[in-house]
């Protein structure tokens, strides 16, 4: 079950590097935000699988909620400013 | 603090039964929100916490009256207070069909990517909703999120502008089925009828973020509580717990607007609250000198506490992560109310639109940030 999970972490990093790709080059900022959403819903699995790899599920789903809170945060946060701002 | 007051209204409520027509309408259903609010509030700390021991357990009675009592006009507005459990009730058998309509569309979708021949033809469709309710409107906009091919864009008094990927989820979505289990999910008993179809005019704009940010502040506020106070077995702390408290303060400041929280989230109060917490934290450390011990020597507590080295010194920290916590949330929202508002208070120009009834004197709040920021530099 250990090498699967750990397959699953794996593949699931290597998902991550599309996103990064449009993150770094994405030609607008709206582009960038929604990498950086999808890198952090996908970094929550990881972290969850983590967990069942380290046998110590309790603290990784601890830390993947506060993981996930901040990511709503700054997405809303970004998502506002540039409501405000009225240009990307 | 009102904290004493409230621990009866924490109980249940079968006993004010018989009294019902003593109080006012108004009255009772303030009291049940409390009390819903205080219930879920408390299922929700003992699934997170897993000690079940006298201390902990009133450790967590106390945070979620602390919450339920800030917090508790967030959860249940819009429900009347009768029909509450109903609508849980439909609501569990509205989310097995929609978990069965994201597996197809997941399919049907992944299908869609794989073929060989580019099929996608994304485009914006925009259709009028009956729903009226506040509530239902956000579940019928997030379920339309959360079932992949299309995303809610906007909602706009009663127009909804949806993405869809392809003409053939577009024309899913405008048979209206999901629109038709939602209204009846959410479709009020009789007598609660005007009740529940009013929409709160201060939630018009932004209806989606509002509601969801209403929603999770309570739980996310417990959740900060609990981190700060379960810091000494389990990761987190005073500094962490403190950064998700005010993260939920800033959360609504974003969705309400920097001048509504302001007003109710003071910076002479973020101040006092910042000292506060310096002043319990250096206090214990005092104490501990003060008995004999260094600087936050927690064995020399147990010189009055009486429990056994091990649990005081257990205490000593448990203390000063709780002065940590709340000197660090006070700290992390005043400054961001100090970096959002620049050395004033702006008119929010997402509220704008709205009938301007700001009766906040705008005199008095300039004055006192303008003091209180030469304090804290």
């Amino acid at each position: 079950m250990d090498s699967f999970f750990l397959g699953i972490c794996l593949f699931l990093c290597l998902l991550v590097l599309p996103c990064l790709y449009r993150a770094i080059v994405g030609p607008t900022v709206i582009d960038r935000m929604i990498a950086v959403g999808a890198i952090g819903t996908k970094t929550l699995v990881i972290l969850i699988l983590m967990g069942f790899l380290y046998e110590r599920v309790a603290m990784f789903i601890d830390i993947s909620m506060v993981y996930a809170i901040l990511n709503f945060l700054g997405t809303l946060a970004a998502a506002r400013y540039f409501e405000v701002k009225g240009e990307i | 603090m009102d904290h004493e007051n409230n621990t009866k209204a924490g109980k249940p409520d079968t006993t004010f039964a018989p009294y019902q027509s003593v109080f006012s309408h108004k009255r009772i259903d303030k009291f049940r929100h409390f009390a819903l609010t205080f219930t879920l509030l408390f299922l929700f700390w003992l699934l997170l916490s897993g000690h079940y021991d006298l201390f902990h357990i009133s450790i967590g009675i106390f945070c979620c009256l602390l919450v339920s009592y800030s917090s508790s006009e967030f959860l249940f507005v819009h429900v009347g207070a009768g029909d509450s459990h109903l609508i849980i009730l439909r609501l569990l058998t509205y989310v097995p069909w929609h978990l069965y309509q994201i597996i197809i569309s997941n399919i049907y979708l992944a299908k869609l990517v794989f073929s060989p021949i580019s099929r996608l033809n994304p485009h914006i469709i925009h259709y009028k909703t009956k729903l009226t309710n506040g509530l239902a409107l956000v579940t019928y906009a997030n379920s339309i999120t959360l079932t992949p091919g299309t995303i809610t864009i906007d909602l706009n008094d009663d127009t909804f502008y949806v993405h869809a990927i392809d003409s053939e989820v577009a024309d899913d979505l405008l048979t209206g089925e999901m629109e038709n289990r939602i209204e009846k999910v959410f479709q009020p008993v009789a007598h609660a009828k005007e009740r529940a179809s009013t929409m709160l005019a201060a939630e018009a704009n932004n209806l989606i973020v509002k509601t969801i940010v209403r929603i999770f502040t309570p739980f996310i506020q417990i959740y900060g509580l609990y981190v700060i106070a379960h810091g000494h077995y389990s990761p987190g702390g005073g500094f962490q717990g403190g950064v998700i408290l005010a993260a939920s303060i800033i959360l609504l400041a974003l969705a309400f607007g920097l001048r509504k929280t302001i007003s109710k989230v003071t910076e002479r109060l973020t101040t006092m609250l910042c000292s506060c917490g310096v002043f319990i934290y250096g206090g214990i450390g005092l104490l501990c000198l003060l008995l004999g011990g260094n600087f936050l020597d927690y064995e020399k507590l147990d010189l009055f506490l009486k429990v056994g080295t091990p649990q005081a010194r257990s205490l000593g920290i448990l203390g000063v992560e709780i002065g940590v916590g709340i000197a660090v949330m006070a700290c992390m929202i005043s400054i961001f109310f100090d970096i959002a508002m620049a050395g004033e208070l702006p008119d929010d120009p997402l509220e704008m639109t709205q009938k301007p009834v700001d009766t906040t004197p705008k005199d008095l709040l300039s004055e006192n940030s303008l003091s209180e920021g030469t304090i804290d530099g």
